[in-house]
C-alpha cells in the first residue's frame, strides 16, 4: 500500500488543494471517478460481476448452494410442511472479502476484514432461501474499496437470486464520503484516504432509505 | 514492581509519576444504583432514567492503567498496557508514521458473557473485530498519540456479561483505562445507544436489562463533550431507516452522552483526593 510511504509535503499538497476544492486528479469534490462494469466472467459462479473504479478493481462471484433439506422438504409439501419450511431456512448472505493480491501484511488483512465487516453489514436485511455465499476478491487497490465492491456484489446478486426476492427488497450500495479538513470527498482514490481524518460510509438503497451507517477513522466529526 | 516491565520502559523515560507512585492503592468508589435487582421487563421505561453507571477503576494491578464500567447488568473491564516498543512492518519504517504512537485495540466478550447467544468462542469472531476496530477509530481522535512518538499502546476490552448496550460501555469503560493510566487526552469520550425494534417508530435509550432482543435497530454515538464532536457512530438497521430517523436517534443519543461523561468527570474528580494521600513526593 504504497500510500503510506508518502512524504508529509506532499500529504500538505493534497490536504491544501482538497480545501480550495481542487482534487489532485482534477475531479470536483463530489465526482466518482469512470466505472466499469462486467457481468458473467465467471462459469462456476451463479452469478459473477466486475468492477473497475479508477484503478479499483474488483471481483465479485455468488454462489447459491443448494440445500437437500429444503428441496425435499418443497417436494412433499402439504400446507403445514410448508410453512414450517418457510420459517425454517432463512439465511442471511455470506460475505467473504479477499485481498491477497495486494500482499500479504497486516495492512491488507485489516483492509479485507474492514469491508467484510462493512459488506455483511450491508446485506443483513437481506434473507434468502437457500445459503448464498458471495466472495470478493480484491484485484487492485486505489481506494474507495467499499463502493466498488458494493456496485459488484450488488450487481452479481441481483443476476443470481430471483425476481421474486428482489421485488421485496431493493439492494444497497454503499456511498462513502472522506472528510479532508473542511471539505468532504467523493471516491477519494489511495493517497486522498491516506490525508484523510474520518469517513462515513453509508449503505443507501434505492428508495434512498439506510440500510448501514458507520464513520470510520481516527478524526472526529 | 514486576519482571514483566516491557524493555522500553528503562529506555524511554516517560511522565509516569502518578501511576509508579499509586501501584498499592486501590480506590473504589461506587455511585448509588437505582435499581440494583433485574428490572422486570414491564418496568423498563422507568428504570431507563434511572439507570447508572458504576465506575472503579484499578482493578488489575499488572497494568498501567484499568476501569470497570457496569450499566445494569452490562459489565466491562478494560485494561490498558504501554507505551511499549511499536509493532516493526516494513513499511512503518516511514518517519511520519512513527510521530504517533499505535493504539491497538482487542476486544473479547468472555464465553459466559451472552445471554442470547449461549457460549461465546474463545477466538475473536467478526463482530468482535469490528467492535474492536470502532472502539479505535472512537477513541483514536480524543487521545494525545502524537506526545508518545515511536510507540504503542494495547487496550484490552473484555465484556464480562453482555446484557445490551455493550459497545457503548466499552467505549465508556475504555476511556475510564485510558484516563487511569495517565495518557493524555483532549476529551472524555462518551457513547449512548438506542435501539428500535422492526416496525416500531420510538427510539428507546438501550439499558444493560436484557430487554433489547436480537432483531432490533441500533444507533451507538460516541460523543466528545467538552468539544461538541461526534468521535465515532456505528448504525446496525434491522431494516431500512429514513436519513431523518438516524438524525433524530444521533440526537437522542446526545444527552445520555453528556449525562455520562459529568458522571465519569465526577467520579474522576473525586478519585484525585485520595491519589493525593498515597503519592510520594519524590
Amino acid at each position: 500500500l504504497l500510500a503510506q510511504l508518502l512524504s508529509e509535503p506532499e500529504r500538505q499538497y493534497i490536504f491544501d488543494s482538497v480545501q480550495d476544492a481542487v482534487r489532485i486528479d482534477g475531479r470536483q469534490c463530489l465526482a466518482y471517478r469512470q466505472a466499469a462494469l462486467r457481468l458473467d466472467l465467471l462459469c462456476y459462479a451463479t452469478a459473477s460481476a466486475q468492477v473497475s473504479l479508477g484503478e479499483t478493481d474488483v471481483l465479485v462471484s455468488v454462489r447459491e448452494e443448494d440445500n437437500p433439506g429444503a428441496t425435499a422438504q418443497q417436494q412433499g409439501s402439504t400446507g403445514s410442511v410448508a410453512v414450517q419450511q418457510q420459517q425454517a431456512v432463512s439465511h442471511p448472505v455470506s460475505v467473504w472479502v479477499d485481498c491477497s493480491c495486494l500482499g500479504s501484511g497486516p495492512e491488507q488483512q485489516q483492509l479485507a476484514d474492514e469491508a467484510q465487516a462493512h459488506l455483511s453489514s450491508l446485506y443483513r436485511c437481506l434473507r434468502t432461501p437457500t445459503p448464498v455465499f458471495v466472495d470478493i476478491l480484491l484485484l487492485g487497490y486505489d481506494g474507495n474499496l467499499l463502493d466498488a465492491a458494493s456496485i459488484a456484489a450488488s450487481a452479481a446478486l441481483m443476476r443470481a437470486l430471483p425476481a421474486s426476492l428482489l421485488s421485496a427488497q431493493a439492494l444497497p450500495l454503499f456511498a462513502t464520503v472522506h472528510r479532508i479538513g473542511s471539505q468532504q470527498i467523493v471516491d477519494a482514490n489511495q493517497l486522498e484516504e491516506s490525508c484523510s481524518m474520518a469517513r462515513v460510509t453509508v449503505g443507501v438503497d434505492s428508495n434512498g432509505r439506510l440500510v448501514a451507517c458507520q464513520t470510520c477513522g481516527e478524526g472526529s466529526l | 514492581r514486576n519482571s514483566q516491565l516491557p524493555i522500553s520502559d528503562h529506555v524511554m523515560p516517560l511522565d509516569r509519576y502518578r501511576n509508579t507512585a499509586l501501584v498499592d492503592g486501590i480506590d473504589v468508589r461506587a455511585l448509588p444504583l437505582a435499581g440494583d435487582s433485574p428490572a422486570p421487563a414491564s418496568q423498563g421505561k422507568q428504570q431507563q432514567q434511572q439507570q447508572q453507571h458504576w465506575f472503579q477503576r484499578r482493578l488489575v494491578q499488572d497494568t498501567v492503567g484499568s476501569g470497570y464500567v457496569e450499566f445494569g447488568d452490562t459489565k466491562v473491564l478494560c485494561s490498558v498496557h504501554g507505551p511499549m516498543e511499536p509493532k516493526r512492518s516494513v513499511l512503518t519504517d516511514a518517519g511520519a508514521e512513527q510521530s504517533r504512537a499505535q493504539l491497538q485495540v482487542y476486544y473479547k466478550l468472555a464465553p459466559f458473557a451472552s445471554h442470547q447467544a449461549g457460549r461465546v468462542s474463545y477466538l475473536p469472531d467478526e463482530t468482535e473485530r469490528r467492535a474492536a476496530s470502532f472502539l479505535q477509530d472512537t477513541l483514536a481522535p480524543s487521545l494525545r498519540l502524537d506526545r508518545l512518538p515511536k510507540s504503542r499502546i494495547e487496550l484490552h476490552c473484555l465484556v464480562l456479561e453482555d446484557a445490551g448496550c455493550c459497545l457503548a460501555t466499552a467505549v465508556n469503560c475504555a476511556c475510564l483505562a485510558l484516563v487511569d493510566a495517565g495518557l493524555e487526552m483532549y476529551d472524555l469520550v462518551t457513547a449512548a445507544t438506542v435501539c428500535r425494534p422492526v416496525g416500531a417508530t420510538d427510539w428507546q435509550l438501550e439499558v444493560g436489562d436484557g430487554s433489547n432482543s436480537g432483531g432490533s435497530s441500533s444507533v451507538t454515538l460516541a460523543y466528545m463533550r467538552s468539544l461538541r464532536q461526534v468521535a465515532g457512530m456505528l448504525v446496525e438497521a434491522a431494516e431500512p431507516l429514513q436519513p431523518r430517523e438516524v438524525s433524530a436517534a444521533c440526537r437522542i443519543c446526545e444527552d445520555p452522552c453528556k449525562m455520562t461523561h459529568s458522571s465519569l468527570r465526577q467520579f474522576l474528580l473525586d478519585c484525585l483526593p485520595a491519589d493525593d494521600r498515597t503519592a510520594k513526593i519524590a
